[in-house]
């Protein structure tokens, strides 16, 4: 994740990032820092361990993730980037997909990113 | 056909025009009937005449502007509302007429008439009853009595969404003289379903959530089952509701008529992107959506896929990023260019606010505010007139004064704007409660999201969240907030906020001038 393409960096970021939250989602606790804010939903989760805490906690054990669209720009400020997601998503044995949203802000540090927010929302119906 | 209102308009003290009245409503009647026309019946022809030829049935809009410049009705010597002995006899005929125009009239222009008096106008909310949009700009309506005869205790144009009154003496001495706000919320308080007066907004949007749907189509449907995860209303934190409302409100329009007029609204560097995401959303699907509504089956990607579509999963590995660049539009002008080669839209943003879902907070560290909107909605494109929903997703920043932005009425302007333009789906989905999916048997997961209706918090055991369990909304957006952007924990947040007045921009700027003395316990 070091070029600074923001356009791979934004494709490469969301392979890894449903590829770890479908595996195990305990795992994405590196992307996260202490001043993260997730914004699920409605509730606002600061911090990364409340932060991988909530993502652990929602009521279901199977996950799977499938992006439709990717957008990603430049963010406020340098280097950060702004992606958008579009795409659906099926839980345990459920068969009908749920559309969801999500809209990343990355900032860059050292040779990578994290995720300084991070929204999202199942509401694209 | 009684003429209730026209009979209130014409008072006792005037038996005459109620003489006059009355035959000129046999006269539409004989010619309503196909009698042998006489004199009235060739004037009411005119008339019709005149009002088909002024009547947009595509926008709905009949267009009743400057009609004593009009040649026909000089040609037959009609006089029109606003011309010296006009009554209210020659505007009931034209109302009576709108009444009957096929789709109903929502938008009637009056501009440039001279009408000097409401009563002129009396007859209008009889007629018209549902009327969205009334322009009387630039006529010559002097006291709030001219407004009694549109409005009133009587229901009366109980619709109206729209209204300008522009260039009236009544609205420019109120301004005038400092009562504009005032003269705002009487106007508000005549018309209780307006959203806009005089081209401003003069509401906020209705952020609160939805109530709970009208809509036949889900409550038909039993047999939905549940996400486990309670759907949210939006919510706006650290931010002045009315700063987004008046940027929603102004930007939306103008993204639909008049997209060149953006240019002002977007940064000198601005960018802008979309992409298309064309799946049918399974709950859109199951209810028929994608080819029940009218219009739907319309509806063509192919205009949006080659306008420069922006969808980096379809990017084939880190070198085939040329199109995908070329498709990122860097500075204010590639924007507007970029948008304005894209369908024409229709946003009821202010119409029909429970149809868009809005979220806002501020971002940046440390630097001046900034914020970002994640918008979720609908939109009418044009010319097939079939619904397509849509995420946006924009950077705001204070226009600096002196610049562009600021000198056209713009107090934020727009940094980053990304657009994803999708299949219809209902706002239901933004709907408060459990997400319903079509599923068969309903599923025990509604006890689920009864277990989660009934706690309080997030089931996340943690100290920040413990710590802001005794604080409600909106101090506990606020203390989230300030703990974000400056890394104080909780305790301290709160204490930044107190001695602040729980003003966030104070605080954050309180912060800044002692972080240097702050120990090392005071962060997360």
């Amino acid at each position: 994740m070091a070029s600074m393409d923001p356009a791979v960096v934004a494709k490469q970021f969301t392979e890894y990032y449903y590829l770890t939250f479908d595996t195990d989602r305990s795992q994405l606790a590196p992307l996260y820092r202490t001043t993260s804010m997730l914004t699920f939903e409605k509730d606002q989760i600061l911090g990364v361990d409340a932060i991988v805490g909530k993502l652990t906690s929602l009521p279901f054990s199977k996950v799977r993730h499938n992006v439709s669209t990717i957008d990603a720009q430049p963010s406020i400020s340098p280097g950060a980037l702004i992606v958008s997601v579009t795409g659906y998503l099926l839980v345990d044995e459920e068969s009908n997909p749920l559309s969801f949203s999500q809209v990343f802000q990355l900032v860059p540090e050292g040779s990578t990113y994290y995720v300084f927010n991070d929204m999202f929302r199942l509401n694209v119906g | 056909m009684e003429g209730i209102s026209i009979r209130g308009a014409s008072s006792a003290r005037n038996p005459t025009m109620g003489r006059i009245r009355r035959n000129a409503l046999a006269t539409t009647s004989v010619s309503d009937s196909g009698r042998v026309p006489t004199v009235g019946t060739k004037t009411i022809d005119v008339w019709r005449h005149f009002v088909h030829r002024r009547w947009n049935p595509d926008a709905q809009f009949l267009n009743l502007e400057s009609m004593l410049n009009d040649p026909e009705l000089a040609k037959h010597g009609l006089l029109p509302p606003g011309a010296p002995g006009s009554t209210v006899r020659e505007a009931s005929v034209i109302f009576k007429l709108a009444s009957n125009l096929k789709p109903p009239v929502q938008t009637i222009s009056l501009a440039n008439n001279k009408i000097s008096s409401g009563q002129i106008l009396s007859t209008l909310a009889h007629y018209v009853p549902r009327l969205a949009n009334l322009s009387l700009l630039n006529n010559d309506l002097r006291v709030w009595r001219d407004i009694d005869y549109l409005s009133g205790r009587k229901g009366k144009l109980e619709h109206l969404r729209e209204l300008i009154l522009t260039g009236n003496p009544l609205r420019e001495l109120e301004v005038k003289n400092g009562r504009g706000d005032k003269y705002k919320s009487d106007m508000a308080r005549r018309f209780p379903s307006l959203v806009m007066l005089d081209q401003e907004a003069i509401a906020t949007i209705g952020f609160d959530a939805p109530g709970p749907s009208s809509g036949p189509v889900t409550e038909k449907r039993p047999t939905a089952t549940s996400f486990p995860y309670e759907m949210k209303p939006s919510f706006i934190t650290g931010v002045e509701d009315s700063i987004i409302s008046n940027f929603l409100v102004r930007f939306f329009p103008l993204f639909d008529d008049q997209r060149a007029a953006l240019l002002d609204a977007y940064h000198p560097s601005a960018t802008f992107s979309f992409s298309v995401n064309t799946t049918i959303p399974a709950r859109a699907r199951i209810q028929g959506l994608h080819n029940q509504l009218p219009n739907q089956r319309k509806l063509e990607w192919s205009v949006w896929l080659n306008g420069g579509s922006r969808n980096l999963n379809r990017l084939g590995g880190g070198s085939g990023s040329d199109k995908a660049f070329s498709s990122l539009h860097l500075g204010s002008e590639a924007a507007i260019r970029a948008m304005s080669a894209l369908p024409k839209t229709k946003h009821e943003i202010s119409g029909s606010p429970e149809k868009f879902c809005i979220d806002a907070w501020p971002v940046g560290q440390g630097e001046d505010l900034k914020l970002f909107i994640s918008l979720h909605g609908q939109f009418t494109e044009e010319p097939s007139r079939g619904i397509r929903s849509f995420n946006r997703a924009f950077i705001l920043v204070p226009a600096p004064p002196g610049s562009r932005a600021k000198l056209n009425g713009w107090d934020m302007m727009i940094l980053s704007d990304q657009m994803c333009v999708r299949a219809y789906s209902s706002h239901e989905a933004w709907r408060l409660g459990p997400m319903k999916v079509q599923a068969g048997d309903p599923l025990p997961s509604q006890q689920v999201s009864q277990q989660h209706a009934s706690q309080a918090v997030p089931p996340v055991p943690q100290t920040l969240q413990d710590a802001l369990t005794s604080f409600a909304e909106p101090q506990r957006g606020l203390i989230l907030q300030v703990c974000q952007r400056t890394g104080l924990n909780v305790q301290f947040a709160v204490d930044c906020l107190q001695n602040n007045a729980w003003d966030l921009v104070r605080a954050i700027a309180n912060f800044e001038q002692v972080k240097g003395a702050l120990s090392r316990d005071a962060f997360l």
